[in-house]
């Protein structure tokens, strides 16, 4: 029996094949002759050939069989046999049920679906069946010829899925299944066919002893073909909305058809904060922004009003209120001289500078206990006496930042460094310099240095120091340090010593003069010393909060947190934002022959629809395509038109 | 197998022989032995052949050698010299080279083998034998000379000529006129097809009293009839063009057309003093060496 793949490329086929056929069969032959003078030619119209000679009814009908053929071709023709060879009389009594547990599942009604599905499978009290499903902990696994009252609770007890598909390891342990299992008769494989989880599905199982059915879920009248129906939010996001508000932007999505009009709320403190209605263009998106007052509530929920045919899609909660702010402290001698003094407000206002004062800022602290950043202006032999620089060894070790400018005493200085094993460098000589006429030009970074990747291309190339006090010429270094940035003479103007839990100490060979006047800090220097200091690097407190999806795993430390259902979550220092992976509210599918291949591995692998009961392998389906004995059909029938088409010169008598 | 004088004028058995010089001596043998007519014998440089000697003439004409071998008197005859020359002008524009479904041979064939069969007639009859003809991309022409190497080389001409381009230019034609010897017949060989007007104006040699000219044009039988064919697309040979026709529908009217054209064309020829027979490639050479033969008999 033959069977079509494409059904409808019959009536294409058919649609497009009459005209050219009718054309074909009326068409007019002319031969080409060639002849001493056209003088006394003129054009006449041309008879049409072909309707009226048996010859040429055979010829129409040879080409209305040469489009049948084509048409056959394109409409994936299989044929279905029984299978001539039966290589082992088994009885396949056992039928396994394969549950897609995926997210995606819960929509369109697939999961409802799938189990209303297995409830009957389970209702007709035969024996033999077996259920491979997936939960956030690992496969479920209920082996062939478990009880029906276990079967029926286990379908209960199931549910879709936040976590990470498990599909691919399902479909490898029913691999490992049927291989054993050798009177294993059926594989019904449950779900909705979503592209995003199965176009990556590799499944091996190609067995001529055990049929695959596969019964789509969630597929509405028109299975094998993509949903419709569905909105959702697919990004939200929160920022710094001017003093005090805050600005929820968020970008909707609309899988269906049709414009559709959606009315967005905010909800946050348990009521609806301000709504928006917006029209969502036919399979686009749209963005749209609320803008709320930041002091009311620590967390927000965007969503959309209305059912459609996916919900958990349709709200996404996240913080709003600011982190704490990160906290840095001066440690200068006191009383603090004239230069100190202007050295450490200009420190004061970098510090206080980085980030966008809001979501990410610094404040300093009166205290040097427990900051992030220590900044240590003339850093001499009075941090020794006054039993500093312990303190200041701890917070180091500890992953603390310190940033260090030279004091009066250099040699002093060095020896304070060198005896807490801070750093320990030699110098050429000290340049006593306030103003230059030459300035402090800073050489162009090197491509391995660490600032490259931040000023590569940028104005801060054109960073320059005009005016310095106290310039260190630095001759050497220990290899545990590391010198970042020179200037064009090639010497250092700044060393970096990294400690193994993240502490960092930057010595700046310079004193900074804080009434130059055409030194571009904001633009050059700030980023230059946030980059020195790593203060926007990872671990640094730059991040505001931890995005996840569900099955991620959070470490720090020796705690971790491994998320498991969308929300909010406060987990040690963190705040956590769980939101469910967009790809699962995907509404397209694949067809059945991706399926079909996914599961096997193989085009023309056996495959049957959703049939109730058992089937036995005496009655078990062959499929082999036959397009290819199509095409040679094809191919010899053109032959024979085009001789039957050639122009008759037989010579007939004239009148 | 034999073959019989009206076998070797037929031009569907002539036509696969390539050398003309014998595919001339025996259409002329086989057709002069029908006719039982002898070349003009008489005082010329040409030997013809031996008769014997009659007591009175005079010995001058005796072949010695002969007598001194076998002792007996033989007298030399000799071909006797004209003063005519014989020019043939061969079309050899594209349009001759059309060859029907049913004709043995092409237009340009026939005229081949027409000329060479005049060109030997005329050698035979001690006229000077010249050449003019080919197309507008490659003319030629031989000055009329006596003699066999001349008849060679004119036989050798006319076999490698091949149909291609455009008739002979109006500019050649007048060349032809003035380089042409007095006291000469020249025998126009064509399909006579690009216009009846141009050739009153090409024969304009033939109103010379000194001249006499034949106009033979040879035509296939599909020229006249049109092709067997539902439709056809019909390519002119010489020109860009092309025309899709039935057949069936238009040849009445074609005929009548061709019909009306060969009239004018006939009488268009006799105005200039010429004469214009008109043959098909299914004729036998005869036709048209019998029309050579009748012109030179007049002129005798």
């Amino acid at each position: 029996m033959i069977e079509f793949g494409q059904p409808l490329a019959l009536f294409s086929g058919i649609a497009i094949g009459m005209p050219v056929l009718a054309h074909m069969a009326y068409r007019t032959i002319t031969e080409k002759r060639l002849f001493s003078s056209l003088r006394f030619i003129s054009p006449t119209t041309i008879p049409r050939s072909g309707r009226k000679r048996p010859s040429d009814w055979l010829l129409l009908l040879l080409r209305v069989l040469l489009f049948l053929m084509i048409t056959g071709m394109l409409a994936d023709p299989h044929w279905l046999g029984s299978s001539s060879v039966d290589p082992v009389p088994i009885s396949n009594d056992k039928r396994l049920h394969l549950i897609d547990c995926s997210l995606s599942m819960s929509g369109w009604g697939a999961w409802d679906e799938a189990m209303t599905a297995l409830r009957d499978q389970f209702s007709d009290h035969t024996s033999g069946h077996g259920l491979l499903a997936w939960s956030d902990d690992g496969l479920i696994e209920w082996p062939c010829g478990s009880s029906l009252e276990n079967l029926r609770k286990a379908v209960e007890s199931l549910s879709p899925v936040h976590g990470p598909s498990k599909l691919n390891a399902m479909l490898e342990r029913a691999k490992k299944i049927m291989d054993t299992e050798k009177t294993l008769g059926e594989i019904r494989v449950y779900s909705d066919f979503q592209s995003s989880e199965w176009q990556e599905v590799q499944g091996k199982l190609g067995n001529s002893n055990t049929q695959i059915v596969l019964v789509p879920n969630g597929h509405g009248k028109r299975p094998w073909t993509d949903r419709v129906g569905n909105r959702a939010i697919l990004e939200a996001k929160v920022m710094p909305g001017g003093k005090d508000r805050i600005r929820i932007w968020s970008v909707l999505g609309n899988w269906d058809l049709n414009a559709t009009s959606v009315l967005v709320s905010v909800l946050a403190g348990g009521e609806i904060r301000q709504s928006q209605n917006v029209m969502l263009p036919p399979r686009g998106s749209e963005q749209v922004q609320f803008n709320l007052p930041s002091s009311d509530f620590a967390s927000a929920t965007i969503r959309l009003e209305g059912s459609d045919a996916c919900a958990w899609d349709d709200n996404r909660s996240f913080w709003v209120t600011p982190p704490p702010a990160k906290e840095f402290a001066i440690l200068a001698k006191q009383p603090l001289a004239v230069e100190d003094k202007a050295e450490v407000e200009f420190l004061e206002a970098v510090f206080e500078s980085v980030g966008d004062g809001v979501w990410n800022r610094w404040e300093l602290k009166d205290s040097d206990q427990n900051v992030e950043c220590l900044l240590i202006p003339g850093f001499s032999g009075w941090m020794d006496e006054g039993m500093e620089l312990p303190r200041l060894k701890d917070h180091l070790e500890n992953g603390g930042t310190a940033l260090l400018t030279p004091g009066e005493s250099f040699v002093r200085m060095n020896q304070c460094l060198k005896d807490y094993d801070l750093l320990n460098f030699t110098f050429h000589r000290l340049a006593q310099t306030d103003y230059r006429m030459d300035p402090y030009r800073i050489e162009v970074l090197p491509e391995t240095s660490p600032l490259t990747r931040v000023f590569s291309g940028n104005s801060a190339l054109d960073l320059y120091l005009t005016q310095v006090r106290k310039f260190l010429v630095l001759r050497d270094w220990e290899d545990t340090a590391e010198c970042p940035i020179y200037d064009r003479d090639g010497r250092p103007l700044a060393i970096v010593r990294k400690f193994p839990d993240g502490g960092r100490l930057v010595f700046l060979c310079f004193r900074l003069l804080p009434d130059w006047t055409d030194l571009p800090t904001r633009n050059s220097f700030l980023p230059l010393l946030v980059q020195l200091c790593a203060l926007e690097e990872e671990g640094a407190g730059g991040e505001r909060f931890t995005g996840l999806v569900p099955g991620d795993c959070l470490e720090d430390g020796d705690s971790s947190f491994t998320a498991r259902l969308p929300g909010l979550f406060q987990w040690m220092e963190h705040r956590l934002e769980v939101y469910p992976k967009l790809s699962e509210s995907m509404p397209e599918v694949i067809s059945r022959e991706e399926a079909l291949e996914a599961l096997s591995g193989s085009v023309g692998f056996s495959i049957t629809s959703p049939v109730p009961g058992f089937t036995t392998p005496e009655k078990k389906r062959l499929s082999k395509p036959l397009w290819m004995w199509f095409a040679l059909g094809c191919f010899v029938l053109l032959i024979i038109e085009m001789f039957l088409s050639q122009p008759r010169s037989k010579p007939q008598p004239l009148n | 197998m034999i073959r019989t004088a009206l076998s070797l004028l037929d031009p569907a058995s002539l036509a696969g022989m390539d050398d003309l010089s014998l595919l001339a001596k025996l259409v002329v043998h086989g057709f002069r032995q029908g006719m039982h007519k002898s070349l003009r014998q008489g005082r010329g440089s040409e030997f013809f052949q031996y008769r014997s000697y009659d007591p009175g003439e005079d010995i001058k004409n005796l072949d010695w050698k002969v007598y001194a071998k076998r002792d007996e008197l033989v007298a030399k005859t000799y071909q006797e010299d004209t003063n005519i020359n014989l020019v043939i002008v061969l079309d050899g524009s594209a349009s001759m080279g059309y060859q029907g479904d049913d004709s043995a041979c092409s237009k340009f064939r026939y005229a081949q083998m027409l000329a060479a069969c005049l060109a030997f007639i005329g050698q035979r009859q001690g006229d000077r034998v010249g050449l003019f003809g080919g197309s507008e991309d490659s003319l030629e022409w031989i000055r009329p000379q006596s003699g066999r190497s001349a008849l060679n080389r004119t036989l050798v001409q006319i076999g490698s000529m091949q149909p291609a381009g455009r008739d002979v230019g109006k500019s050649a034609w007048e060349r032809f006129s003035s380089v042409l010897p007095p006291e000469s017949i020249v025998i126009v060989l064509s399909d006579f097809l690009d216009g009846e007007i141009e050739w009153s104006e090409r024969l304009r040699f033939a109103r010379s009293p000194r001249n006499e000219c034949l106009c033979l044009q040879v035509l296939d039988g599909e020229e006249l009839n049109l092709p067997n064919a539902e439709a056809l697309r019909f390519v002119d040979m010489e020109r860009s063009g092309e025309i899709s026709a039935s057949p069936q529908i238009m040849r009445e009217k074609y005929v009548r057309s061709m019909d009306e054209f060969l009239e004018n064309l006939k009488t268009t020829v006799l105005r200039t003093g010429s004469e214009f027979e008109s043959i098909t490639t299914s004729q036998d050479l005869g036709y048209g060496i019998r029309s050579f033969l009748g012109l030179r008999t007049g002129r005798k």
